[in-house]
């Protein structure tokens, strides 16, 4: 390679070492800023400030979900396996809201420690099977579903 | 048939509903084959065009060369040195001017 | 090697093997993809949660996926001009910035549509993956803007040269986007053709032949702008002129 042309290359990988590194140190700052949403161990440890609307974000506990009869009501307790957080919410559920599921919730904790949720949103785990597959597994008890944390819910560190 | 059978819908009706999710999957559908046409059909007719303005282009080029030559036929037989040199030089503007209209 | 290295930067050799790979490359693009759109439509098996949106994913994960590719190769295409100021890979720069902006975009629609019913919501702002998607579109159209912008075309190479590397940091971001931090879109599927593992094989099967599809049809594509694009530049050359006398 020509020598001209091995300085300019130089200079070009120069140039995106520094801009990568600067990037990277912005990234890692605004860490969590640019988290979507507090775990309920994160809400339990007081990481998030009174009154303070947020995004909480975990599992559904199993058999949490109590529905009222006459109105869009609902409460469930969401939870990442340390710690839970009940939620109160009224209005349409999103169509992957189940029990065993992962959701992300909008709103603030109320006196008695309940999140009022202003929006509900489910989140989708990074497997997709057939109710064949689902079923089999099921069987053979190796399905994550409820076990693991890592199904729809990513914990935090 | 194997394949007939690994078919999940049973009707046409049920395959146009897509479990009730009718909307969404097929706008998703007709969204990648309008993505797809347009970024093949749009290339394809850019070169359609293309082609036919670099070959009249081609033409323009060979008449203006064409008359050139005539033009300095024309003035050597004359001998007349001075109309011809003007001539060629009027024919000479022209193709330079239809040269730099190619570039912009 | 730097011999053949320069061949491979001729606008008319490329221009000449493309004309020999395209009827190829054309019945292999659909072949492909209407295989993996007819399997996906059909045989694919609802999923357990989601039910036939699933379908969707297949051709969202496919467009997504690919659409990172675009700025790697601009960048690669960019230092290639830059350094060695090779004609042919500025070409293909300038007409991927444009297709990389409708992949962007394809992915954005696609997941939006997707989320409306499994997330309960079509955007969301917090979510780092979807902003970095849509920095990397709105990243391409800066590049294609200042491709026009910029009026002379060897200023306006060595700018669009640059962003595309500077650019490539933000396809890492979109990549892990998923693993930095907690997000509402979920992480990249572990690929396993195994049944019996987590993911069903039928889901990922279709997906792989959808990814190979999209490639294909990026390649076709950018084949084809790139091919005007050398027809103008070259427009001069004799061999150019040679062939608009022959070819039709």
């Amino acid at each position: 390679m020509k020598p001209h042309r091995r300085k300019k290359l130089g200079s070009i990988l120069f140039i995106a070492l520094g801009l990568s590194v600067a990037a990277g140190l912005t990234l890692y700052a605004l860490k969590q800023n640019i988290n979507m949403f507090f775990t309920p161990s994160q809400v339990a440890g007081g990481e998030v400030p009174k009154g303070q609307h947020f995004r909480i974000g975990g599992m559904v506990k199993d058999g949490s979900i109590a529905r009222e009869d006459d109105s869009l009501s609902v409460n469930f307790v969401t939870t990442d396996f340390i710690s839970e957080v009940p939620i109160h919410y009224v209005g349409i559920l999103p169509d992957l809201f189940r029990e065993g599921q992962g959701i992300v919730a909008e709103g603030v904790v109320d006196t008695a420690g309940v999140f009022q949720a202003s929006k509900v949103l489910a989140k989708h785990d990074e497997n997709y099977m057939s109710p064949e597959v689902k079923a089999a597994l099921d069987a053979a008890g190796t399905s994550t579903e409820g076990s693991l944390p890592s199904e729809g819910y990513k914990p935090q560190y | 048939m194997d394949l007939l059978n690994a078919i999940q819908f049973e009707s046409w009706a049920e395959f146009v509903d897509m479990g009730g999710y009718a909307f969404n999957v097929w706008a998703v559908y007709g969204l990648f084959v309008v993505f797809i046409a347009v970024n093949i059909i749009v290339p394809l007719q850019r070169r359609k065009t293309l082609l036919r303005d670099l070959r009249r282009r081609q033409n323009i080029d060979a008449q203006v060369a064409l008359n050139r030559q005539s033009a300095s036929v024309a003035g050597a037989v004359d001998n007349a040195v001075n109309d011809s040199v003007a001539e060629t030089a009027k024919v000479v503007g022209t193709g330079q001017n239809a040269q730099q209209g190619e570039t912009s | 090697m730097w011999v053949w290295f320069a061949k491979l930067g001729s606008p008319k050799w490329f221009y000449e093997l493309s004309t020999k790979w395209l009827p190829w490359l054309v019945v292999a693009t659909v072949v492909v993809i209407g295989t993996a759109t007819v399997w996906a439509l059909l045989f694919l098996p609802p999923d357990y949660q989601q039910g036939y949106t699933s379908r969707i994913l297949v051709v969202h994960v496919a467009v997504a996926g690919t659409s990172l590719a675009f700025f790697p190769l601009m960048a690669v295409a960019g230092t290639i001009t830059l350094v060695w100021k090779m004609k042919l890979a500025d070409m293909v720069a300038k007409n991927a910035a444009a297709l990389g902006a409708w992949f962007s975009f394809i992915t954005l629609a696609t997941g939006s549509i997707w989320g409306s019913v499994s997330w309960g919501t079509w955007w969301e702002w917090s979510d780092s993956r979807l902003v970095s998607m849509l920095f990397q579109f709105f990243l391409l159209l800066g590049v294609v803007s200042l491709r026009s912008a910029l009026e002379e075309s060897d200023k306006a190479a060595k700018a669009c040269a640059l962003l595309s590397i500077v650019g490539c940091i933000n396809v890492v971001v979109i990549k892990y986007s998923v693993e930095w931090w907690n997000t509402l879109h979920q992480p990249a599927s572990p690929v396993s053709i195994e049944s019996g593992s987590a993911n069903g094989p039928e889901f990922w099967i279709a997906t792989a032949l959808m990814i190979l599809g999209v490639y294909l049809f990026l390649s076709l594509s950018l084949i084809l702008s790139t091919r005007n694009e050398i027809l103008m530049r070259e427009r001069r050359s004799l061999w150019v002129q040679e062939l608009m006398s022959t070819e039709k």
